[in-house]
């Protein structure tokens, strides 16, 4: 056993084993042995029954008395009303009044003192005076009584068996009854426990008292010490390095965003630059500017939330307006036949709040980016959907732009395959055609998970003619979205998405 | 994205193939389709593509399926029959110019109706007017059993209240106004016709209704059964173009379940883009060139003359042709979706197969970078988390109530959503406070002192800019404990303003959310950056919190960058 791992109580409990390892010692013993208060042989009773050095061999039930406040009155007096009374009627003469006269006791005390000794035959009345019928027990109160009782008592109790049997018959008889009447002495019971070392308590012994631990070992260092330098020569309580503390509440990162921090980190290291833009988006940077029809299915009242007031921008931003505005009716100079309907401007004015992360890339294309590229963004966005355990109030999409004059669809496939490898660290990946209205041709990629299969990492393309031309952009554009909050999931084991979100601390604290 | 539900024997009759589970889901990939659910022989598959009605049928996978495994093009011959149909006619009333002018129809017959086929008909039907026809305003499909139909057709435009028929599903006549207010039907798509003088009808020659576009057909005409061969079809609305491509795909449809397409010719009394006399099906598509180099230059490789061909052809386009690099192709004549080369490019991608490229390494160099208040925002992060607060991150979609009311600030100006779903997300955060309350209030069991903080976006109303609205970055820090009082909080603020190097001074303000003589300003100058102060017990009772909270909420651009 590792000496260490003994406190200090323990080490002087087994010390009082120390003359005869095998002799028995009750609580009381203990603690005059070890000289420790209750508590503290209590306490370290406990650890070393748990520990299997120590077992409990009996119960001893022990009565101990001790003076009630009536009690400590008579020591201090040095008499009680019998031993006063049949003090003096054994010297004088004397009457009930006489005695009533002496103010050591009040006149009630001194009438029952009387009472009661006539009652048991100790005394009697002949014409007025007190004469003394049995002197035998009348020299117990007188010469016994105070000396073997009253003044035995410091201030702890003692133990009844400690008493001689007379003075036991005289405490059993005005003992106050656990809470009434006024009796001198009180009465405690209490059960006491019985202790043996084990045999393994017995060698730990022999160890302790060979390693000369006393527990009086000093368990901490302080300044004064060092200062004053009586460390010196002092012997320092050895730890037990087996006992943990508990783990302290710091400050750290949220897990979901710590998440996202390292796909930025990724993405930046990929030589990417970070966009950002406004929470509430205009129609035209959010749809029209990404060549997505004013009749699209996704552009209905219900796919998009629309902002209160104000409910438009000022202004069209020109010379882009104009020109995607032409995209979207004939094509414009972009080679296409456009959509074929009219184009509505105060639509286009309408202000949603951001519902896809494209919005950042299309303000990117239109803000003479560089050539070649890259541009990428994590953005909060929004959509009305009922919230589940798949579907979140507000998502994040992290999303960007590659732009250059080598750009194809074999270098978009080259991309994703970047993108599988360094931020899903994912080296199975699959292509699946995908639709989305502003890329042609369009990429789902697709990376092997060792236990969910293939699952969904994201989707790509390259941005269509009509709506890079528009923007002042001649080169072919990737474009490219992750599903971060997808990932983010697998990767934080989160089966409910708006756990992402969790408002609870523990939840958040307690993630690794 | 358009979700449909097929019978799967159906659908494998029609696509000549049986399929399992995973090989269903590998071919329809080809389709940009996935199987969102099976339940025994009801498969319900989604379709991403939203540009390409005429695969929203069991039929038009099939197709689709059939010619990329068979790469052979399908032959609908009765798009080519230009001549006028003297047989089949429609007659147009020139009063429906302002109110639904346009109808294209055809008829069919010999088709075999069985359940599932009358099914997946009435399924492209309602697929094609609900989604590509946006709730039947642009596009509206009527069929009807043929047999009884008696030609030339009229499509009138007559009064609602002086007109009336039995409509599908009642035993007794009602007027036409009257079928807007108490049919179900009708109900749904009143307010497509409820403005108008005069409401479109369809009647035989003998007057008898097939239906009152684009709201109900009749109990009599207007009812197809199973068993039923002979078919007529007809689609009304305000473009042309659409309804000629959705009678084309019914067309299709209906020839691939083995019936015969009689063309239908209408004649109207004004002009349309297509003129006045119109034969239906109609091939709406026109020949396009793409440039070889073009598809080298999107693609990254080189495609042999041969796979572009076997690609097109498998894709469904017509009449591939070619030669001296430019290769000259007509779509298939359900399709509607060819804006511009690249999106013939695409198809021949997918005709060769994605697997068929190698993926290439991007080689450009570029600079990676971090937007400079993402960067700031950072750093607010890293002070917090060493001045040992745990970082919370929270919705900005919120309550309304919880940003103003209970915050005992209900006249507190936020950005609210005009189309909420809910009162818990009817608007965006103007403050992180309410968002750190919350995390309080369902915190109570965590140990305490709580210290947390959230650097964020909010989003503000700014009259002066162009939105009317401004997206600001916040830092808010919160202190919950028994201890937590105003100068507790105040430290962190003064680590940050020592660490950041700005001074600030806090003026007292009376702020309802806060204990009266106990929050301020955060100022630098006479510019306000945030507030501090001790929350009142009022707003910890309405948010049924049990400690003291202290907080300070800073924009961040309180640093000068």
């Amino acid at each position: 056993m590792d000496l260490a791992s003994l406190h200090a109580l323990e080490i002087r409990i087994l010390r009082v084993y120390e003359n005869n390892a095998s002799a028995e010692q009750s609580d009381a013993q203990l603690q005059s042995g070890a000289g420790l208060g209750e508590g503290q042989v209590r306490r370290a009773v406990e650890w070393l029954i748990s520990k299997q050095l120590l077992k409990v061999t009996g119960e001893n039930t022990r009565v101990t008395v001790s003076l009630t406040e009536v009690g400590r009155d008579f020591a201090s007096k040095g008499a009680t009303p019998e031993t006063a009374l049949l003090t003096r009627a054994s010297a004088e003469r004397v009457g009930i009044q006489d005695l009533q006269a002496d103010e050591r006791f009040d006149r009630g005390a001194w009438g029952s003192a009387f009472g009661g000794l006539k009652k048991d035959g100790i005394v009697d009345l002949d014409k007025g005076a007190i004469v003394i019928v049995d002197t035998e027990r009348a020299s117990f109160f007188v010469d016994r009584l105070i000396p073997e009782l009253f003044e035995k008592f410091s201030d702890a109790g003692i133990e009844i068996d400690d008493f001689p049997g007379d003075i036991v018959q005289y405490i059993e008889a005005n003992a106050r009854k656990r809470g009434g009447g006024r009796g001198p002495v009180r009465l405690d019971e209490r059960t006491e426990r019985i202790y043996r070392l084990t045999g393994e308590g017995q060698r730990v012994l022999v160890e302790v008292v060979k390693a000369n631990l006393t527990g009086d070992e000093i368990s901490r260092l302080t300044s004064e010490m060092i200062q004053k330098g009586t460390w010196q020569g002092a012997s320092f309580r050895r730890y037990d390095l087996s006992i943990k503390p508990p783990r302290v509440l710091i400050g750290k990162h949220h897990p979901y965003r710590a998440y996202l921090d390292n796909v930025r980190r990724r993405l930046m290291a990929l030589g990417f630059e970070e966009m950002k833009g406004s929470l509430v988006e205009t129609e035209f940077w959010n749809m029209d500017a990404l060549f997505m029809p004013q009749f699209h299915a996704a552009r209905n009242i219900h796919d998009a939330y629309y902002v209160t007031e104000p409910t438009q921008s000022r202004e069209a931003e020109e010379p882009h307006f104009s020109r995607v505005a032409e995209a979207h009716q004939n094509g414009g100079d972009t080679g296409s036949r456009g959509w074929r309907y009219e184009f509505n401007p105060e639509q286009s004015r309408r202000l949603i709040l951001r519902s896809q992360g494209t919005a950042l890339s299309g303000r990117a294309l239109a803000s003479e980016p560089n050539i070649p590229g890259k541009y990428f963004a994590l953005a909060r966005c929004f959509r009305p959907d009922d919230v589940d355990a798949t579907h979140a109030a507000d998502f994040f999409q992290a999303e960007g732009i590659v732009l250059g004059e080598e750009i194809n669809f074999r270098s978009l496939l080259g991309l994703l395959k970047l993108f599988a490898l360094e931020i899903a660290q994912s080296e199975d990946v699959r292509y699946v055609p995908d639709y989305f209205p502003f890329t042609e041709p369009s990429v789902e990629l697709q990376a092997k998970h060792p236990v969910l299969g293939w699952i969904e990492l994201g989707g790509a393309g390259l941005f269509r003619p009509e709506l890079t031309q528009p923007l002042g952009v001649d080169v072919p554009v990737i474009a490219w979205g992750l599903g971060v909050d997808r990932m983010a999931m697998v990767a934080l084991g989160i089966n409910d998405i708006r756990d992402l979100f969790s408002t609870d601390l523990d939840l958040v604290r307690n993630t690794r | 994205m358009p979700t449909i539900t097929v019978n799967k024997p159906d659908f494998e009759r029609l696509a000549g193939q049986v399929y399992s589970s995973e090989s269903l889901s590998a071919a329809l990939e080809t389709a940009k389709a996935e199987i969102d659910a099976e339940d025994g022989d009801t498969l319900r598959i989604q379709l991403k593509d939203t540009n390409r009605p005429d695969l929203w049928s069991g039929e038009g996978l099939a197709r689709l399926l059939k010619s990329h495994r068979e790469n052979v093009q399908l032959d609908y011959s009765f798009f080519n029959a230009s001549d006028v149909s003297q047989e089949r006619e429609v007659i147009v009333d020139p009063g429906l110019r302002n109110i639904r002018p346009y109808i294209a129809a055809f008829a069919c017959e010999g088709i075999a109706i069985d359940d599932a086929a009358l099914d997946a008909l009435i399924e492209a039907q309602e697929k094609l007017a609900d989604g590509y026809g946006r709730g039947r305003s642009v596009v509206a499909i009527g069929i009807y059993d043929a047999s009884d139909i008696v030609y030339p057709v009229r499509y009138d435009a007559v009064d609602p209240d002086a007109t009336a028929f039995v409509p599908l599903e009642f035993e007794e006549e009602m007027s036409l106004r009257q079928i807007l207010s108490d049919h179900p039907t009708g109900r749904m798509y009143a307010n497509l016709l409820e403005d108008k003088d005069k409401f479109p009808l369809i009647r035989d020659s003998r007057g008898e209704v097939l239906s009152m576009p684009p709201v109900i057909n009749s109990q009599s005409l207007g009812r197809v059964e199973a068993g039923d061969t002979f078919l007529f079809c007809e689609a009304t609305g305000p473009e042309l173009d659409a309804i000629l491509l959705s009678m084309a795909i019914m067309a299709v449809n209906m020839a691939d379940r083995g019936g015969r397409i009689y063309p239908v010719t209408v004649r109207y009394p004004y002009h349309t883009p297509r003129g006045q006399v119109l034969t239906c099906p109609y091939d709406l598509t026109e020949p396009v060139q793409v440039d070889v180099d073009e598809i080298y230059k999107v693609v990254g490789s080189h495609i042999s003359m041969g796979q572009i061909e076997t690609a097109l052809n498998a894709m469904g386009y017509r009449d591939v042709d070619v030669r001296d690099r430019i290769i000259k192709v007509r779509p298939a004549p359900y399709r509607d979706d060819i804006l511009h080369p690249v999106d013939i490019v695409e198809d021949v991608v997918i005709g060769v197969g994605y697997e068929a490229f190698e993926p290439e390494m991007p080689r450009d160099f570029t600079v990676g970078k971090a937007a400079p208040e993402e960067d700031l925002a950072d750093r607010f992060r890293n002070l917090m988390v060493g001045s040992g607060f745990q970082e919370v991150f929270l919705p900005i979609l919120c309550s309304k109530k919880e940003q103003t009311v209970d915050m005992n600030n209900p006249n507190a100006k936020i950005i609210s959503i005009s189309n909420p779903m809910s009162e818990n997300y009817s608007a965006i955060r103007g403050s992180l406070l309410p968002g750190l309350l919350k995390t309080e209030a369902t915190s109570r069991r965590a140990l305490y002192p709580h210290r947390i903080f959230e650097v964020g976006e909010v989003g503000v109303l700014a009259p002066g800019e162009d939105y009317g609205t401004r997206t600001d970055i916040h830092l808010c820090a919160l202190e919950a404990s028994d201890e937590a009082n105003l100068s507790g909080v105040q430290s962190y603020l003064e680590v940050l303003s020592y660490y950041f190097n700005f001074e600030y001074t806090i003026a007292p303000i009376e702020h309802p959310t806060f204990l009266p003589g106990r929050s301020g300003e955060i100022r630098i100058g006479e510019r306000v950056y945030g507030l501090i102060g001790e929350v009142h017990p009022s707003v910890l009772e309405t948010w049924g919190i049990n400690y003291p909270v202290s907080v300070f909420e800073v924009d961040i651009r309180i640093v000068s960058v």
